[in-house]
């Protein structure tokens, strides 16, 4: 995605450089909804106004939406095929593990002091338990919990420490 | 009534997911299996199925359960449910403050969530690694593991198969390219088997 981005946003057009392309590519990730969808606002936004952010958006969303609604039309009658069915046995396979790859990766990437550890931990072993026990709790508390935490852990007390001194 | 559900469900997803792609997917698992818009299994056909089409997942989910549910119009409020909280938030971000997103404040919080929504993935790992090779269930006090032989052998054929191409290619394998070679290893093995 990001090397498509570049080559078609700073190389071919020449609307932003690579520093504008990177630091766009950070706000994107730290704002909520697909990434794509986050790059496209923000640069038709810079480039042309109100509109500029709807159409780049639209560009961006128009055709996996074709996409996906004419598969969307035919896919229940593919499945009955077996040879289809073998070949999901399969993906379902490759899902679990690209999703075990991913975490690994992003595990890598992340900020690595006590406090994550601990919350990683704590709302993994949580997710799992609840789920083995039909509990249900959605994640979207944890996620606000994480920004509550963020914020006193890594915001308020060293702010409040550089104030002492 | 289905319309508003589909609206509002894609809407949250959109709007508690940083970081997109997989990130999307614990909430998405939320919505769909609490409806009942798709069973597990299904969720994980379209996991692999959103991973070979273009486009974001998100969007490529909202669109397929939208349109089952609701038809054309069913998959349009979807999938502008799922875009519009990122439209309108880069859109303030974009006219106010740049500069906001850069407060120390807000990369805290930020700190914070990131960390739980790689956890929420890891769950998701986790969970659904357990669902398809060896379900765990838990009936009056007691846990009961069932394990499907035939898929972990799919499974560690795939995990076998991703190993070799990286070393033939020296380089990244895309994750297009895992889900086909899962989808022609899954042909193959319960062919020969």
């Amino acid at each position: 995605m990001l090397t498509l981005l570049q080559g078609e946003l700073v190389e071919k057009r020449k609307w932003i450089d690579n520093d504008e392309l990177m630091e766009m590519t950070a706000i994107s990730e730290s704002t909520p909804g697909p990434i794509a969808i986050n790059l496209a606002t923000y640069l038709g936004y810079s480039r042309g106004g109100f509109l500029g952010a709807l159409f780049a958006t639209l560009g961006v969303v128009l055709p996996p939406f074709a996409i996906m609604f004419a598969i969307s039309m035919f896919f229940q009658n593919l499945l009955a095929y077996e040879v289809v069915q073998y070949a999901f046995m399969g993906i379902k396979c490759g899902v679990v593990f690209l999703l075990c790859k991913v975490t690994i990766t992003l595990l890598k990437g992340n900020r690595k002091d006590w406090i994550a550890i601990v919350i990683f931990a704590v709302v993994a072993s949580l997710m799992v338990i609840f789920t083995i026990f039909a509990v249900s709790f959605s994640a979207i508390y944890f996620i606000l919990m994480g920004a509550v935490i963020g914020l006193l852990v890594y915001g308020l007390i060293p702010y409040k420490k550089e104030q002492k001194k | 009534m289905i319309y508003l559900y589909l609206f509002l469900e894609f809407f949250k997803v959109g709007l508690f997911t940083i970081g997109g792609g997989y990130a999307m997917i614990p909430l998405i698992k939320e919505a769909v299996l609490s409806h009942g818009w798709l069973s597990e299994a299904e969720f994980i056909d379209m996991i692999g199925l959103s991973e070979v089409t273009p486009g974001p997942i998100a969007i490529n989910m909202a669109t397929f359960i939208g349109s089952n549910q609701g038809g054309i119009l069913g998959a349009t409020v979807a999938t502008i449910g799922v875009v519009l909280p990122a439209f309108l938030i880069m859109l303030l971000i974009s006219i106010l403050l740049k500069k906001f997103i850069k407060k120390r404040f807000v990369q805290a919080a930020l700190g914070g969530m990131k960390t739980v929504a790689i956890a929420l993935i890891a769950s998701s790992a986790i969970i659904l690694f357990s669902d398809i090779l060896m379900p765990v269930s838990y009936v009056d006090g007691n846990f009961n593991i069932s394990v499907n032989l035939h898929l972990i052998k799919l499974f560690v054929l795939i995990v076998a198969g991703y190993f070799l191409l990286k070393i033939i290619f020296k380089k990244k394998v895309s994750p297009v390219f895992v889900i086909l070679m899962s989808a022609v290893l899954g042909i193959v093995f319960n062919y020969l088997a």
